[in-house]
């Protein structure tokens, strides 16, 4: 029972944090249409980033993280600008592009950053004792909160906001939010680099628990994609949703079965949700 | 205030626009008619920048438009609403009708003109926290026309009014339409001949891609050849 507890608990605390990439993904699919196999890359960046704005430059903690998302929007928004932008209109060259563009990412950083793990100050120290059953650590639940937090800003802003309202018109009908008068280039771009910031902040959260090695990204783009297809592409709840489900029951998979089928386990949920709704948990519509 | 000058346009091999003009002056009610495949939803695409045309000009207030994009033709002051309404189905009435006023000569009324739209149709008052999505297809073209007439445009073009209807729905639509303050320049598409003649003073016939008719409302509907053709009698 304590055991099963401290599962979950575990399995919650991982599941905000891929919610919060998978919202990225959620946006950039949602809005563009194009499947980013870069995502995780940029989680890999905020955390290379902020490992070493506070290591080198000897920055606190909080400038740091605030330089490395700073850092990765630019990014993002170089990329949009230069790479994605030249295939408008044609998904499976973006969906190519950037699939190189991660392996040459992934190559960079093992170039830049070397092959051992790296990982940026935490936050706080020590741990609580939850429920009167076992001991959990600051940082995680701090990494929690911080990503609860972030995901509901970002789903306030996108329900209450103008930005909010034309993200979502143009991911239901950009034709139609272009009679309006939305240019729906100016949205691309910049949903483009706020989901690479999505990304950056699970990044962010994370890598004070789990180090970053230059390989991780891939994991992650994949997660992030398990996480949007489960809850269903078009929406952004879903990817919340998609993102608990697939934490907890990757936890409990490896606390209970083997921790060498970690991956698996997302799969065989998706497998059966797909089976059952093709449009996933929360979704209308079926993507070509 | 709209002038269409020997449109020429093509998708692919097929000419689907061969040459049509048409005007639209400040305060005009005009409706453009005819069958399926005369052309009339290419030649709106067109106005709206949606589709290239191949030759000709579209004029608005002196301004070339056939080269600009949807938004910036929008920020001139034409709304439109498109065949299939195009309501935001996954967002509520309110953020539909918020849209409409996305520009930002429109941003800055919003409360004084989503209170004109709402005595328009005060259907969508009840409505305003429901998903555009469930309502039904009247409920839907009147939220579409609510929202183009939250840009507060000078030119209002509605494409296939009618389509999918019923016609109790129809009647209230076109009286809610001529209470419509004469800033207001409209634009018509409609199969439906009887009712768009009625409520508009100037008409245009389209037959695959050209005006094969034009002239008062009031003179084409008693005309018997029109009579004949399309109101079946």
């Amino acid at each position: 029972m304590v055991d099963l507890l401290l599962y979950l608990t575990n399995g919650i605390v991982m599941g905000t944090s891929y919610a919060l990439c998978a919202l990225g993904v959620a946006l950039v699919v949602g809005v563009m249409r194009v499947i980013n196999f870069a995502h995780g890359e940029f989680y890999v960046l905020a955390g290379y980033l902020s490992a070493t704005f506070a290591s080198a430059l000897h920055l606190g903690i909080f400038p740091s993280i605030a330089m490395s998302i700073l850092c990765v929007f630019f990014v993002g928004l170089v990329v949009e600008r230069f790479l994605i932008r030249p295939t408008y209109g044609n998904e499976m060259y973006s969906l190519i592009i950037t699939f190189i563009l991660y392996i040459i990412v992934e190559n960079l950083y093992l170039f830049i950053f070397g092959p051992y793990p790296q990982k940026p100050p935490n936050w706080v120290s020590g741990s609580q004792n939850l429920f009167g059953l076992f001991y959990y650590g600051n940082q995680r639940l701090v990494s929690f909160v911080t990503a609860a937090l972030l995901i509901s800003i970002f789903l306030v802003v996108l329900h209450k906001t103008w930005l909010g309202r034309v993200i979502r018109a143009v991911a239901i009908d950009r034709e139609m939010a272009s009679l309006l008068g939305v240019n729906p280039t100016r949205i691309n771009f910049f949903s483009f680099g706020l989901g690479c910031v999505l990304a950056g902040a699970a990044g962010i959260v994370l890598t004070p628990i789990f180090p970053v090695v230059p390989t991780v990204g891939v994991g992650i783009s994949l997660t992030a994609f398990v996480v949007v297809v489960l809850g269903g592409m078009d929406s952004f709840l879903g990817a919340v949703v998609g993102g608990l489900i697939l934490g907890i029951v990757e936890n409990l998979g490896v606390a209970y079965i083997s921790s060498g089928y970690k991956h698996l386990f997302g799969f065989v949920i998706l497998i059966l949700v797909l089976f059952l709704k093709p449009t996933g948990l929360f979704g209308h519509r079926q993507f070509q | 205030m709209l002038v269409v000058h020997n449109v020429h346009l093509d998708i692919g091999e097929n000419l689907i626009l061969k040459g049509i003009s048409l005007q639209v002056g400040k305060g005009e009610r005009i409706a453009v008619l005819g069958a399926n495949g005369a052309g009339k939803t290419s030649l709106i695409k067109a106005i709206m920048g949606l589709l290239p045309i191949k030759s000709g000009q579209i004029l608005f207030n002196g301004k070339k438009i056939h080269s600009l994009p949807p938004y910036e033709i929008a920020e001139l002051g034409i709304a439109c609403v498109p065949e299939g309404r195009r309501v935001f189905a996954d967002m509520t009435v309110k953020d539909n009708l918020l849209m409409g006023a996305y520009l930002p000569h429109a941003r800055n009324k919003i409360k004084e003109t989503i209170d004109q739209v709402l005595s328009l149709f005060p259907i969508l008052k009840e409505r305003m926290n429901q998903r555009a999505g469930t309502l039904s297809g009247g409920e839907q073209q009147m939220l579409a026309i609510g929202r183009a007439m939250m840009s507060r445009p000078q030119l209002l073009i509605i494409d296939e009014l009618s389509l999918g209807l019923a016609p109790v729905v129809v009647q209230e639509i076109y009286r809610v339409i001529s209470k419509l303050s004469e800033d207001v320049s409209l634009l018509i598409v409609e199969q439906n001949v009887e009712i768009a003649l009625n409520n508009t003073n100037f008409a245009y016939i389209l037959e695959v891609g050209s005006v094969v008719r034009k002239g008062k409302s009031s003179d084409l509907l008693r005309d018997p050849s029109i009579k004949e053709a399309y109101l079946g009698m």
